[in-house]
């Protein structure tokens, strides 16, 4: 897949995909790498700066057995909130950690944690995001920090 | 990866690592350049190693990249050999599909009211992303009569009339829908998203038919040449881009489960006889009867629009339905795997059914003569509509292609129209396109779509189809 470096937020590029989009990102740490996703995804879907709206704040959490499937979850999660809320994240402090075996998880989990600033308002998305896929879902270390891939469906 | 040639419009993916059966994928030498430019060869050998597939891994002639199983691809599962069901065999958009709506309206007649009839389709048919229906949202007591019934429960509503359940793929109910399997989540954002167009790739189109290559099948069909049509295509709306959803974290469980190797998490599936499949095949049938119902209402705000401008009733402009048909979906049906009439899980994503004459499946409407099948292009050039032939029956499980199929990246499409003037342009063309937005508009320009008149006619030669009729965009209303 081939990269393009036009998204105005650091260490984010997008991905071409025939029918759909996805982004690379890299980061210097795992909670940063989270966070820009995060905005990469956003960036997606509105394709403009957020402005306007009622400034607001969400507290969000997520567990998943590995980290491909936490950074799907907490994407999805976002998307829901901006699709049924209107809730449109503008930044974040993400802590993750690795979570003791739960019932619901019973390998080695991942837990995330997010305070999520944003704003509530109505917004003129340019993109409907179907779906965070599984498809070349990649989260991993990579030259000294951490790079994630993901294709959404569109 | 390997592919032979077995003749003008067919090559083989011979069996090669893990694959369990080979694969087989319909174009000619133009459509394979494109089809080998990404990783759709690839996605038809990933689904040939899923357990318990038989004959063949399928690819369309429009063929393209998706996630896990191609767009374009075709693949069926026998539950007494191990078979799955995997929701990337389906996709997000569980039954999106197609219809069409007839009528008698001769386009000298109609012209002079294009420009009206549009803006009253843009004005009465929330199209655009996440755009939702705000004066109708269903009730809690409307929504398991919906997932349940269908198109049925529109009708009954009275957004459309009995005759049109003779003309919808299982007459817009599929059997066996459990509402108990389908989120919260998934409800909440499909309750006031019924009768919407949603984005991307979706539209209401009206047309003319401009050429008949079948005058006794087009008369069947009520397609007379010079007559308006109106195309819609849609599916299920975030209701059921949120089944999928749940429903492959459930399957990620499920592989780990029943000790499952996928080359593609997307892959993810469970056996058709787990717990988990059961599961998933209800909730993905509530979510297909949800389209159906969604198809049915914006067919009817669509009559109510001509019966508006151009005042009179849609009975007198014969506005029927030809038919409406599902393109990513997973059924049970019978076909015969080395002589032996088999029951099968067949997946269709981004591929049409198209059964022949006589199947037992047709209605009365079409029995004799085969199933319609309906084949959007891109929006500025043509559709088409087919009808089912012996030849898919026997090859391709009954299925063939459902549109032009992708051949650029959104991004490139919006890159190459970047200076241009789109609007002038299609209007140029004699196309009136309203649009919510016109950033989704260029990434829907023609030249992003192979040509579906090539797509068509490999479909055709290939005996997976029979054209019966070519239609030209006039309006068209996207998201």
């Amino acid at each position: 897949m081939e990269g393009r470096a036009d998204f105005p937020v650091v260490g984010v590029t997008g991905l071409d995909h025939t029918a759909d989009v996805g982004l690379e990102a890299v980061a210097p740490s795992l909670p940063e790498l989270f966070r820009r996703c995060a905005l990469g995804t956003m960036w997606l879907v509105l394709e403009s700066e957020v402005r306007g709206g009622e400034p607001t704040t969400r507290r969000v959490e997520e567990e998943a057995e590995d980290l491909g499937g936490l950074l799907r979850k907490w994407l999805r999660t976002l998307l829901y909130l901006q699709e049924q809320e209107g809730f449109v994240l503008t930044d974040t402090k993400v802590t993750l950690v690795p979570a003791p075996p739960l019932e619901s998880c019973p390998a080695s989990c991942f837990r995330l944690r997010a305070e999520v600033e944003g704003r509530r308002g109505e917004w003129h998305p340019v993109r409907e995001i179907k779906g965070v896929t599984l498809h070349g879902l990649e989260v991993g270390e990579w030259e000294g920090g951490w790079r994630a891939r993901v294709i959404f469906d569109v | 990866m390997e592919l032979v040639r077995l003749d003008a419009y067919r090559w083989s993916i011979p069996r090669q690592g893990r694959m369990r059966v080979e694969g087989l994928i319909f174009a000619d030498d133009t459509l394979m350049a494109d089809i080998r430019g990404d990783e759709a060869v690839k996605q038809v050998a990933n689904v040939a190693e899923l357990p318990g597939i038989v004959g063949r891994s399928i690819g369309m002639p429009d063929i393209h990249w998706g996630y896990g199983f191609a767009i374009g691809g075709v693949a069926a599962f026998d539950p007494e050999k191990g078979g799955v069901v995997s929701p990337g065999g389906v996709g997000y958009d569980i039954n999106c599909g197609v219809r069409l709506l007839r009528s008698n309206v001769k386009l000298e007649e109609f012209q002079p009211y294009l420009s009206r009839v549009m803006d009253e389709l843009y004005h009465s048919i929330p199209a655009g992303v996440g755009k939702g229906y705000k004066a109708f949202v269903l009730k809690s007591q409307d929504i398991r009569a919906i997932l349940t019934r269908g198109a049925a429960w529109a009708v009954e509503q009275g957004f459309g009339t009995q005759a049109d359940l003779d003309h919808i793929e299982d007459r817009g109910t599929i059997a066996g829908a459990d509402p108990d399997e389908v989120s919260q989540r998934a409800i909440e954002r499909g309750k006031d998203q019924v009768g919407t167009v949603g984005s991307g790739n979706h539209f209401v189109e009206v047309g003319v038919v401009e050429e008949v290559y079948d005058s006794r099948a087009a008369e069947r069909l009520g397609l007379e040449a010079g007559t308006v049509t109106v195309f819609i295509h849609s599916g299920s709306r975030g209701l059921g881009y949120q089944v999928c959803d749940d429903y492959l974290e459930v399957m990620l469980k499920a592989v780990k489960k029943y000790g499952i190797e996928l080359p593609d998490r997307q892959l993810v599936c469970a056996p058709l006889d787990s717990p988990e499949a059961r599961r998933y095949l209800g909730a993905m049938r509530a979510a297909a009867n949800f389209a159906f119902a969604n198809r049915q209402m914006m067919a009817h705000r669509v009559r109510v629009a001509f019966q508006k401008i151009l005042d009179r009733s849609a009975r007198e402009l014969g506005m029927s339905l030809v038919y409406d048909v599902a393109h990513n979906i997973a059924k049970f049906e019978k076909h015969s795997v080395e002589g032996v009439e088999k029951t099968l899980c067949v997946h269709r994503k981004g591929a049409t059914r198209a059964f022949p004459p006589g199947h037992p499946e047709l209605g009365p409407a079409y029995r004799d003569l085969g199933q319609p099948v309906l084949i959007p292009g891109d929006m500025g050039r043509y559709s088409y509509v087919l009808l089912g032939t012996e030849g898919a029956y026997s090859e391709t499980f009954g299925s063939t292609c459902h549109g032009a199929g992708r051949r650029m990246s959104r991004h490139q499409a919006k890159k190459s129209v970047r200076s241009r003037n789109l609007r002038e342009e299609f209007q140029g063309r004699g196309i009136e396109v309203r649009a919510s937005s016109f950033a989704t508009v260029a990434e829907e320009v023609p030249e992003a779509y192979k040509d579906v008149a090539s797509v068509v006619e490999v479909v055709h030669e290939a005996g997976i189809g029979r054209k019966v009729a070519r239609l030209r965009p006039l309006g068209v209303l996207k998201g």
